[in-house]
């Protein structure tokens, strides 16, 4: 599978990588100091430098000493809880002072919705194995499932499924991953691939929870993750390199190198990974390479070309007292989307065009090309002094692939899928600190014909502090290539679209340094799609009726002295596909923060408990409750040049648990590494 | 000064990782298993928490020695009985004799002889439970071992 050739290739530029580390290492500190030494040689100057979120650098005392100023930057840059960093000379060796800015949290188009935002930084910088994981672990009601120790792969014995309020899961199809406006999943099996989940270049993800039909069209159910990705800042050229090794032979690469001139961006990215994994059948690698290109156009306007490709390989490790080591899989996708945004004098239009392709390679000959192509176009408008907000936008979609056995020959006939929409939003700001939301999509299958989906929602703030929020949507999934056609094991071409009614609603509370929030929530589904049984005498049908509510709520205490803390909860009842789809879980994370002259160091532990996990539908195959700790320690330099060594300890306690079952995960293990940001 | 003493500090930071990092694989258990049962019984593909030996093990043959996860696991395996299968070919009257048993000639309808030797999947009866660093070899004998259905089918994404 090519493991030793990359394995060579990433061990390179590993140590080149630390030999330049060695080799700055002494400019950067003697740097660092000369930069003290000429604060302290005037001692009427102040040096206030402002980091908000890991994208603006700004230098002005002013902006520090008031914080209406940095909340109104805070709030247009939608950056929420930021903090602001000051070097305040006022002696001959500087003090520094944390000054959290408190802002609004990003709701994206729908501002009824209350999303799960998780910052680039955050996840690249996360204790987790893998991006995918780290979201469920900033929210209670994200669950998603692992193997090891840092591949989900695909087709049998995959794991990373995503599981939002009980939707989702096995397969992701309820599940939609949008990357800068495009949707990016595979087409013959309908869900997005784990693993492109590649975090070098992302700004910050929103989970909208209770999906969003009406402005992302079939999949987004359950749903929608939003990955918008960052570009550079300032002009000139920002390279940041991220090496690491670890137990089990683990190599981990990635590499951006973010450039800005005058009307031009790019962004490119590298990232590479590969593992001898802790069990036989564990191994596998990935690489992935992203290009960016924004144009600035004459009046505002930009335009947007974007590429991702990435080359998966590992396989299905087995149940672990019968390991295979060779049920191999091989996937190459690439993605393809450009953006056209133009912001008028009263309405934004904004283009996406996208294109996706890949082909999956199985041990047992399975072979399969797709290709997902399609297209939105979208209007948006502010009227009568921001209080009417309209978009108004229409999208389409083609689905088609190619599936057969490399053994036999015999190919797997399939039917192109194809689908159009006209949707539609309005925001009303009647005043009364109230946002109210409606939205209705006609949605065109080649299949099925004409649905309509519609979503409504409140939103309150009666006082800054405290919000208060509901939200109705309608949402729906068009059955996929594999459910309608594909023997895998059971194909049935009679299905109907899943549909869903999602309500929630919630309270959010802000205080200090102080945040509650919490909110319950209800799913009404009908002919949800279900495999039964196993081969040859499978069945997948749809179900009648499905019912799943449930409770979340996070607390978080930030910035207390040296120390910050977060909790989320969420407990569900899914009825009776209980399959994957847990009870309950508890995210934690303790943090401890010290600043100190040349650089800042971060301590960290996180954990997850799960409770009420079955590995099939009616309770059955229950699984033992997972509990498990990680620790992160990791050091930020104050210098032009950054340097971040780290290490990361995952399952500090040794224990014995497994999200799969006969899957069990790595005892404990160690990722150290260095991030270098020049 | 102050630079020599931090770059100490960071060599022997990476350094202390290095350890740590080795010393985590070295927490999990090694594991042998050797060949027990019979002079004609053969053992193959020997599995144990994780670990899969792809190796044939004659009568008092051991696998190399792996490290395997921790935890309370049975031993499975596939055995093939050399003597048995020589009886039943001797049967059907694809081999004129076995060593001194009868050599009778019995004419047998030869659509239903398969001469390949099949591997049959088998399990120990008994559990064991290797923790920490702990090098166990584990002993196959034919008093303990019962016949393997536990192969689940793959779990489906």
């Amino acid at each position: 599978m090519g493991i030793e050739n990359l394995r060579i290739r990433l061990l390179l530029i590993f140590t080149i990588v630390l030999s330049l580390s060695f080799i700055v290492q002494a400019d950067i500190i003697s740097m660092t100091k000369s930069c003290i030494d000429s604060v302290s040689q005037n001692t009427t100057e102040r040096v206030d430098t402002i980091w908000i979120d890991d994208t603006v650098w700004v230098k002005d005392s002013s902006i520090f000493l008031h914080p209406e100023a940095a909340r109104s930057i805070d709030s247009s840059r939608t950056v929420h809880d930021s903090i602001v960093h000051s070097s305040h000379d006022t002696s001959d060796i500087p003090t520094f002072y944390t000054i959290t800015v408190y802002g609004k949290r990003p709701n994206g188009k729908d501002e009824s919705v209350k999303p799960t935002v998780v910052r680039g930084r955050q996840i690249r910088e996360s204790s987790r194995a893998t991006p995918l994981e780290e979201l469920s672990q900033e929210s209670g009601d994200i669950y998603v499932t692992s193997k090891g120790t840092g591949l989900h792969g695909v087709s049998s014995g995959a794991s990373g499924g995503i599981y939002i309020r009980g939707l989702g899961g096995s397969p992701n199809s309820q599940i939609l991953i949008v990357e800068d406006g495009a949707p990016d999943y595979q087409g013959i099996f309908g869900h997005p691939i784990p693993d492109a989940f590649s975090p070098s270049l992302i700004e910050r993800v929103m989970v909208i929870k209770g999906g969003d039909g009406v402005l992302f069209g079939t999949n987004a159910m359950g749903g929608v993750i939003v990955i918008e990705n960052r570009w550079p800042d300032s002009a000139g050229i920002q390279l940041e390199n991220d090496a690491a090794y670890g137990s089990f032979n683990t190599f981990r690469e990635r590499a951006a190198l973010l450039a800005k001139g005058a009307n031009t961006e790019i962004v490119s990215a590298f990232s590479a990974f590969t593992t001898d994994g802790h069990r036989d059948g564990t191994d596998g690698n990935s690489a992935a390479g992203q290009i960016g290109l924004r144009l600035h156009l004459p009046g505002q306007g930009t335009f947007v070309l974007r590429d991702k490709i990435i080359r998966l390989e590992g396989g299905d490790p087995g149940p672990f007292f019968h390991p295979y080591i060779d049920h191999w899989f091989d996937v190459l996708r690439n993605s393809f989307s450009a953006r056209l945004d133009y912001p008028g004098s009263c309405l934004h239009i904004t283009v996406v065009p996208w294109l996706n392709i890949g082909e999956h390679r199985l041990y047992d000959g399975f072979f399969s090309r797709d290709y997902t192509a399609g297209a939105t176009a979208e209007c948006s408008g502010s009227f009568i002094e921001q209080k009417l907000q309209i978009i108004l936008g229409t999208a389409g979609e083609y689905v088609d692939g190619l599936v057969l056995n490399r053994i036999t020959g015999v190919e797997s006939p399939v039917e192109d899928l194809s689908s159009a929409g006209l949707y539609g939003q309005i925001t009303i700001k009647p005043g009364l600190a109230l946002t109210g939301v409606c939205g209705g999509r006609l949605h065109y299958s080649n299949i099925y014909g004409t649905i309509p989906l519609y979503k409504a929602g409140l939103n309150w703030d009666p006082v800054e502090s405290f919000s208060l929020h509901t939200r109705l949507t309608k949402n729906f999934r068009q059955p996929t290539i594999r459910e309608l056609y594909l023997p895998f094991p059971v194909a049935n071409p009679n299905l109907s679209p899943e549909t869903a009614i999602n309500w929630d609603a919630g309270a959010e509370m802000k205080s200090g340094m102080v945040r509650i929030s919490g909110s319950v929530f209800k799913t009404w589904a009908t002919d949800m799609i279900k495999y039964f049984g196993v081969w040859p005498g499978a069945e997948v049908v749809n179900i009648d009726r499905l019912e799943i509510q449930g409770v979340e709520g996070e607390f978080s205490l930030e910035h207390i002295g040296p120390f910050g803390a977060f909790i989320t909860a969420s407990w569900q009842d899914v009825g009776r596909f209980t399959k994957q789809n847990p009870d309950a879980k508890i995210n934690g994370r303790i943090s401890y923060t010290c600043e100190r002259k040349t650089g800042r160091l971060e301590l960290s532990a996180t954990c997850e408990w799960i409770h009420g996990l079955y590995m099939n539908n009616y309770k059955r195959d229950p699984l033992d409750n997972v509990f498990f700790i990680d620790g992160s320690v990791r050091y930020h330099t104050n210098s032009a040049v950054q340097l971040e060594p780290y290490c990361i300890v995952r399952n500090v306690l040794n224990l014995q648990y497994q999200y799969i079952q006969y899957y069990p995960m790595p005892g404990i293990n160690i990722l150290a590494g260095i991030t270098i940001k020049v | 000064m102050i630079s020599f003493i931090r770059r100490q500090v960071l060599w022997s930071a990476m350094a202390l990782c290095w350890v740590f990092m080795q010393s985590c694989d070295y927490l999990q258990p090694e594991i042998v298993i050797v060949n027990k049962t019979s002079e004609h019984v053969l053992i193959k593909n020997p599995c144990f928490n994780g670990c899969v030996w792809n190796t044939v093990l004659s009568y008092g043959q051991a696998t190399s020695p792996r490290r395997c996860l921790e935890g309370p696991g049975k031993v499975h395996f596939q055995k093939l009985d050399a003597f048995e299968y020589c009886r039943e070919q001797h049967k059907d009257g694809t081999i004129d004799s076995l060593c001194n048993c009868d050599t009778v000639h019995v004419l047998i309808d030869s659509g239903l002889i398969n001469t390949t030797p099949f591997f049959y999947n088998y399990q120990t009866i008994s559990t064991v439970d290797p923790v920490g660093n702990q090098y166990t070899v584990i002993e196959l004998k034919l008093d303990d071992m019962e016949q393997d259905f536990s192969v689940v089918g793959p779990y489906g994404h």
